[in-house]
C-alpha cells in the first residue's frame, strides 16, 4: 500500500495518537507502581463490550468504548477495595480480576453466539486489535477521550503529584484520597480502552508501560517524563504502524509493540542522564579525575620534603604512595599531557601548573565535589 | 468414561496442578507472573513447532517451558539494569515475547495450523475428542494424561523442596543465610509455572490458566494461615468450582473454561466477604467489637479515677459521658447497657458506681499495663 493511502494514513495517525495518549498517561501508572493495571483493565473490557451490546443491541464503537470503560473501571475499583480490606495483595487481586472478567466475557460471548467457533472468530479482533478497520470517526473518538483525560490530569496536577509521591501527606492535608484515586484510575482506564482497537488486549500492557520506562531514563521529573513518554510513544507507534502497512501480512499491534520496546532498549543504553552509556562515561571521567588528583597529591607531598617543588623523583618512589591497582603509566601520560607533571627519562617532577592544581585541591574536600 | 466426567476430571486436574506453583506465586506477590509466562510461551511453541512440525510433540512443551524461563531471566535482567520496578518490567517484557510469537506465526506459519487465539482460549469442551492411543488402545483424553503427569511432577517438586520453598517464601534473608540458594528456588518455581501453563493452555487457554493458578490459592489464603491447609483448601475449591462451572456452562450452553472462571470469581468474592476470620464482614464485626471493648474499659477507668473524690458527683454522672468522651448518646447508652449486663457498674439515679467486679477488673488491667511497661 502506498504511504499516502487513506487506510495507511488513518492507521499511522491513529497509532501516533494512541502512543501519545497511552504513553503519557501510562507514566502515572508506572510511577504509582501499578504498571500491570493496563493488562487487567484491557481484559476486563471484554465483558464490558459484550454487556454493552446485550443492553443496547448497538454495535457502535462509542457504545462499546463506554461499556469497556465502565466495566474496566468497576473491575479496578473492586481490586482496590479487596486490597484495602483483606490480606490479598495487589498482584493477586489484579490477576484474579483479569482472569475472572475475561472468563465472564468469554462465557457471555459464547452464550450469545452458541457455537464456540463463531465466538473465537469475533474475539480474535478484540485480542489482537483490528487496526485495518480503523476509520476517521474512531480517530475523532480517541482524540476527544484523550482530551478529556489530559484535561483531568492538568486540572488536578498538584493533587496527583502529592498523591503519587506521598499519599500519607495527601491524606493529612485533607485531600479525599480515595475519591481522587478512583478518578486517576478512571483516567488510566480511558487511556487503556482507547488502545484496544489498535493493539488489542494482550499488547496493551506494553503500550502503557514501555514509553514511561523509556522516559524514566531521560528525566527524573514527572511532568517532563509524561511529555517525553508521549513523544516516544507517538513516534515509535507511528513508525511501527507505518512499517506494518508496508509489508504484507505483518500484524500492526505486534510491530508497534516491538517498536516501542526498541525505544526502551535504546533509552536504557543511550539516554542522557540515566542511560547506561552516559553513566559509564561519567563514572569513568570521575574515576580519572580522582586518580589524577591522587597522583598530583603524591607529587606535592613528596615535593614538600625538598627545597624546590620541582625536585625530580623516581617512579618507584611515587608508586609507594599509591594504591595497589593504580594505573600509573596511564595517569603519568595524562598528567604530562595536561601539563601537571614533566619527566626526564625515569625521573618525574611537578610543574608550576601541577603545583597550583595540588594546592587548589589540598584540603581534600574538593576531591569529592565534582 | 462419559464425556462430562472426563471434562470435569480434566478441569480438576488442571486446577490441582496449577494450585501447587500458584500458592507460592500468591504468597510471593508474583501472581501476575502467571499471566506473563502464559503469554510469553508463544514464541517457544512456535519455534518448537518449526522444529518438530507436530503440534502434539512433547518437545513443544519443552520449548515453551524454556521460553517461560527465558522470560523470567529477561525480567530479572531488566530489573537489575533499568530504573524500573518489577511490575513494569513484567508488563513490558511479556508483550514483546508475545509479539515476536505472533509475527513468527504470521510471517512463516501462515498456511499451517497454529491459531494464536486458540493458544489464548483453550476449550474444555473439545477435551473428550482428543484421545490418547497406546498400542491401539484408547486410554482416555490426552489432555487429562498430560495434566496428570504435570500434577505428579509438581507434587514431586513440592515434596522434595517443601522446606526450601516455604522458608524462601516467608523469610528470604534467613533462607539465603542458611545456604539455600533463593535464585535456584526462584527458577525452580518458575519452571514449574511454565510447564504447568504450557500443559494447561490446551485445555483452558493461557489467559484462564491465570485464574486456575491464582484464584484457588487466593481463596485458600483467605481461609487459613497454615501452608499445608492452603494446599488442601486450594485443591478443594478448585474441584468444587470446576464442577459448578461445568454445570453452569451446560445450563447456559457456553464456554466451559469461561464459566468455571466466572464461578471462581464468585467464590473468591464470597470468601472475601464471609471468610470466618479474615473475611470483610468478620473484620468489620471485629473492629466494631474492639471499639466497644475499648470504650467500656475507658469508661471503667474514668470512673475508677474519680471514685471517692470531690469531683465524683460531676465527673461520674451518666449525662457527663457525652461531653467527656465525645460519644454519641446512642453509643454511650449501648456501652452502659453492656457494662451493666456484665455487672461491672451500677447506675444510682444518674450517678455511676463501679461494682466490686468492676473495681477488680480495672485493678487487673492497670497492673497488666504497668507491668508491661
Amino acid at each position: 500500500m502506498s504511504l499516502m493511502d487513506y487506510t495507511v494514513t488513518v492507521i499511522s495517525t491513529g497509532a501516533a495518537l494512541l502512543g501519545l495518549i497511552t504513553g503519557s498517561l501510562g507514566t502515572l501508572a508506572v510511577v504509582r507502581k501499578q504498571s500491570l493495571i493496563g493488562d487487567s483493565v484491557s481484559h476486563a473490557a471484554l465483558p464490558g463490550i459484550v454487556l454493552a451490546f446485550i443492553l443496547t443491541g448497538s454495535k457502535s464503537p462509542l457504545i462499546f468504548t463506554m461499556g469497556a470503560i465502565v466495566v474496566g473501571w468497576i473491575g479496578t475499583l473492586i481490586v482496590q477495595f479487596m486490597v484495602r480490606n483483606s490480606r490479598l495483595k495487589f498482584d493477586t487481586a489484579l490477576a484474579s480480576m483479569l482472569s475472572v472478567f475475561f472468563g465472564l466475557g468469554l462465557m457471555l460471548i459464547s452464550y450469545l453466539q452458541k457455537t464456540p467457533d463463531a465466538s473465537q472468530a469475533g474475539l480474535e479482533k478484540f485480542l489482537f486489535g483490528q487496526a485495518a478497520t480503523l476509520m476517521r470517526q474512531d480517530l475523532f473518538l480517541m482524540l476527544v477521550m484523550g482530551i478529556v483525560a489530559f484535561f483531568l490530569v492538568i486540572l488536578f496536577w498538584n493533587v496527583w503529584k502529592v498523591m503519587i509521591f506521598n499519599p500519607d501527606y495527601a491524606q493529612s492535608i485533607g485531600i479525599p484520597v480515595k475519591l481522587f484515586d478512583a478518578l486517576l484510575t478512571f483516567i488510566q482506564v480511558i487511556a487503556i480502552v482507547i488502545g484496544l482497537q489498535i493493539v488489542g488486549v494482550v499488547l496493551m500492557s506494553a503500550m502503557l508501560i514501555a514509553p514511561a520506562v523509556a522516559a524514566r531514563h531521560w528525566s527524573d521529573k514527572l511532568g517532563h517524563m509524561m511529555i517525553i513518554a508521549g513523544v516516544i510513544g507517538a513516534v515509535s507507534s507511528f513508525a511501527g504502524a507505518t512499517l506494518s502497512t508496508q509489508i504484507a501480512g505483518l500484524p500492526t499491534g505486534p510491530v508497534i509493540t516491538i517498536s516501542v520496546t526498541l525505544a526502551v532498549v535504546f533509552s536504557v543504553f543511550f539516554a542522557s542522564g540515566n542511560g547506561m552509556l552516559w553513566k559509564y562515561i561519567s563514572r569513568r571521567s570521575r574515576k580519572r579525575e580522582l586518580s589524577m588528583k591522587l597522583l598530583i597529591k603524591s607529587f606535592y607531598e613528596l615535593s614538600l620534603e625538598h627545597e624546590e617543588f620541582s625536585h625530580p623523583h623516581d617512579i618507584s618512589v611515587i608508586t609507594l604512595r599509591l594504591p595497589d591497582k593504580y594505573n600509573l603509566a596511564g595517569c603519568l601520560e595524562r598528567g604530562k599531557n595536561d601539563g601537571f607533571i614533566g619527566n626526564n627519562g625515569n625521573k618525574w617532577f611537578l610543574t608550576e601548573k601541577g603545583l597550583e592544581y595540588a594546592r587548589k585541591n589540598e584540603n581534600g574536600g574538593e576531591l569529592y565535589e565534582s | 468414561m462419559n464425556p462430562d466426567f472426563e471434562i470435569i476430571l480434566t478441569a480438576s486436574l488442571v486446577s490441582a496442578a496449577c494450585s501447587i506453583p500458584g500458592i507460592f506465586l500468591v504468597l510471593r506477590k508474583m501472581a501476575m507472573m502467571s499471566d506473563a509466562i502464559g503469554h510469553a510461551i508463544l514464541p517457544g511453541i512456535v519455534i518448537g513447532y518449526f522444529i518438530t512440525q507436530n503440534l502434539n510433540s512433547p518437545l513443544l512443551i519443552l520449548g515453551a517451558g524454556l521460553a517461560g524461563l527465558f522470560t523470567v531471566f529477561i525480567v530479572e535482567m531488566v530489573n537489575k539494569n533499568a530504573l524500573i520496578k518489577e511490575d513494569a518490567s513484567i508488563g513490558m517484557v511479556f508483550p514483546m515475547f508475545f509479539s515476536i510469537g505472533v509475527i513468527l506465526v504470521t510471517l512463516f506459519a501462515g498456511n499451517i495450523h497454529i491459531d494464536t487465539d486458540s493458544i489464548l482460549l483453550g476449550e474444555l469442551a473439545f477435551v473428550p475428542f482428543d484421545r490418547l492411543w497406546l498400542n491401539g488402545v484408547n486410554m482416555g483424553p490426552r489432555v487429562a494424561w498430560v495434566m496428570g503427569v504435570i500434577l505428579i511432577l509438581n507434587v514431586i517438586f513440592l515434596a522434595l523442596f517443601f522446606k526450601e520453598l516455604k522458608l524462601s517464601t516467608f523469610d528470604k534473608a534467613l533462607a539465603a543465610s542458611l545456604g539455600f540458594v533463593p535464585v535456584a528456588i526462584h527458577y525452580g518455581l518458575m519452571t514449574s509455572v511454565s510447564l504447568t501453563a504450557v500443559a494447561a493452555f490446551d485445555a483452558v487457554g493461557s489467559i484462564l490458566v491465570v485464574a486456575f493458578m491464582v484464584i484457588p490459592p487466593a481463596i485458600a489464603w483467605l481461609l487459613t494461615d497454615d501452608l499445608k491447609m492452603m494446599f488442601f483448601y486450594s485443591v478443594l475449591s478448585g474441584v468444587i468450582c470446576s464442577i459448578g462451572g461445568f454445570y453452569l456452562a451446560v445450563l447456559l450452553d457456553s464456554s466451559i473454561a469461561g464459566a468455571i472462571t466466572t464461578v471462581f470469581g464468585i467464590a473468591l468474592f464470597l470468601v472475601f466477604l464471609f471468610s470466618p476470620e479474615k473475611g470483610y464482614v468478620s473484620t468489620l464485626r471485629l473492629r466494631r467489637l474492639q471499639r466497644y471493648t475499648f470504650a467500656e474499659l475507658a469508661l471503667l477507668i474514668h470512673l475508677d479515677n474519680h471514685k471517692n473524690t470531690a469531683a465524683e458527683v460531676v465527673e461520674n454522672r451518666r449525662d457527663h459521658l457525652q461531653d467527656h468522651f465525645n460519644w454519641e448518646t446512642a453509643f454511650s447508652e449501648k456501652v452502659l447497657v453492656n457494662l451493666k449486663k456484665k455487672n461491672l457498674l451500677s447506675d444510682e439515679s444518674g450517678l455511676l458506681k463501679l461494682s466490686e467486679a468492676g473495681e477488680k477488673l480495672v485493678a487487673e488491667k492497670k497492673q497488666a499495663f504497668f507491668s508491661a511497661m
